[in-house]
């Protein structure tokens, strides 16, 4: 069985914009699902624990967007539109709770059948991990100027650096030596971003 | 069976962010094939349910294929959602302005653009054309007629009528409409 139960605390009130959890919800929605699935390829519970963490701060997103809603409806138009938000947003809360039950294979110890591997290894995104090495260009680098992303297709979901994890890392980031990417991308972007964070490609 | 749980979850993972692209552009198309693929998901997860059913009489110890249901079980969710946000979209409300705003905010957008007749990029690969280069859009997927292939080569040759689906930042893809010789469809 699961480790904990999650115990809904009761929320406090605090005005915010909705666009602001628009964004927030669709991010972490979206890096749920790829942290379930490397949690699962890794066989690593301390990231399927951060997806469990990231589910209830889901749920805390849900709740003020839905109370924001109900204080913005003043006519028969608004609440039409807002009905779409809150369906943006019950829709998020169901991709993280999807990314929720592939975590708690790894949480609850459950045998991982091969086929599983092979059909994640097979996939178009895979997620791959790699460590910058001294000799990488990467190496004190800002994501903004790496330019992964439209250079060779490849996204970098979390950096682990010694002990800590650092999801969804800004452009403003600094990659160092001995940081450990998590990427998402096809398999030759991935080679790429290998190549690169040894040290052997210089330029991309 | 791997190779229809593999399909599954590209599905899904690309309905996602097709779903979010039309948010963006309140646009119908790329909604309608969201829910497109969200018949195909259905089918796939019709298909793995059996094999895993079929599967689990023949070993003896049935309990080993728990993580694929969980894994087909998520995937097919995850598709459902996106059919749901873009359900939004094809119901025609008048999406919120403030998905705009929020999808822009998010740093990568994900553009489609159609290969319009007379475009200069026909019969060219995207090596020739600097695709990548000119306008910082990385192609991660191309339609043509009823098939989707997967990140495109550096040899492929576009066509006419194909459709172009990229990552990248906003003022890519108006060079890359220009380049295709089309009009967004809204």
């Amino acid at each position: 069985m699961a480790k904990r139960r999650k115990v809904s605390r009761p929320f406090k009130y605090k005005p915010i914009s909705v666009k602001d959890l628009l964004v927030e919800m669709k991010d972490i929605s979206e890096l749920m699902v790829d942290l379930a699935y490397s949690s699962i390829l890794f066989k690593n519970k301390e990231i399927a624990e951060d997806v469990i963490e990231l589910e209830s701060r889901m749920d805390e997103l849900n709740y003020r967007i839905r109370i924001t809603a109900m204080l913005a409806s003043r006519s028969v138009e608004d609440a039409e539109r807002i009905s779409a938000v809150l369906q943006f947003a019950s829709a998020s809360e169901k991709i993280s709770n999807a990314a929720g039950d592939l975590s708690n294979i790894i949480i609850r110890d459950m045998k991982v059948h091969p086929i599983v591997y092979e059909a994640l290894e097979d996939a178009e995104q895979i997620i791959e991990k790699y460590e910058v090495s001294s000799k990488s260009k990467l190496a004190n680098m800002t994501l903004k100027r790496a330019e992964l992303g439209s250079k060779i297709g490849t996204y970098i979901i979390a950096v682990k650096r010694k002990t800590s994890i650092k999801y969804n890392p800004s452009k403003g980031f600094v990659i160092r030596e001995g940081d450990i990417l998590i990427a998402r991308g096809s398999n030759t972007g991935l080679e790429i971003l290998k190549s690169i964070c040894s040290g052997i490609k210089t330029k991309w | 069976m791997a190779d229809v749980l593999t399909q599954m979850k590209n599905n899904s993972e690309l309905m996602v962010a097709l779903s979010y692209t039309a948010l963006l552009y309140n646009n119908r198309y790329i909604a309608e094939e969201v829910i497109e693929l969200e018949e195909i998901v259905d089918k796939l997860n019709y298909e793995m349910g059996k094999k895993i059913l079929s599967k689990a009489s023949k070993v003896s110890t049935p309990e080993d294929l728990l993580s694929l249901i969980h894994i087909t079980e998520a995937t097919e969710a995850i598709a459902d959602a996106a059919a749901e946000i873009a359900d939004i979209v094809t119901r025609g409300i008048d999406a919120h302005p403030i998905f705009k705003e929020a999808m822009k905010e998010t740093d990568q957008i994900i553009a489609r653009v159609k290969i319009c007749s007379k475009s200069i990029i026909i019969d060219k690969t995207f090596q020739e054309i600097k695709l990548q280069s000119k306008t910082g859009i990385y192609i991660f997927l191309v339609k043509r007629d009823k098939d989707y292939i997967y990140s495109p080569k550096k040899n492929f040759t576009v066509r006419e009528g194909d459709i172009l689906y990229g990552i990248g930042m906003e003022s890519g893809v108006e060079k890359l409409q220009e380049l295709a010789n089309c009009k967004p469809q809204i």
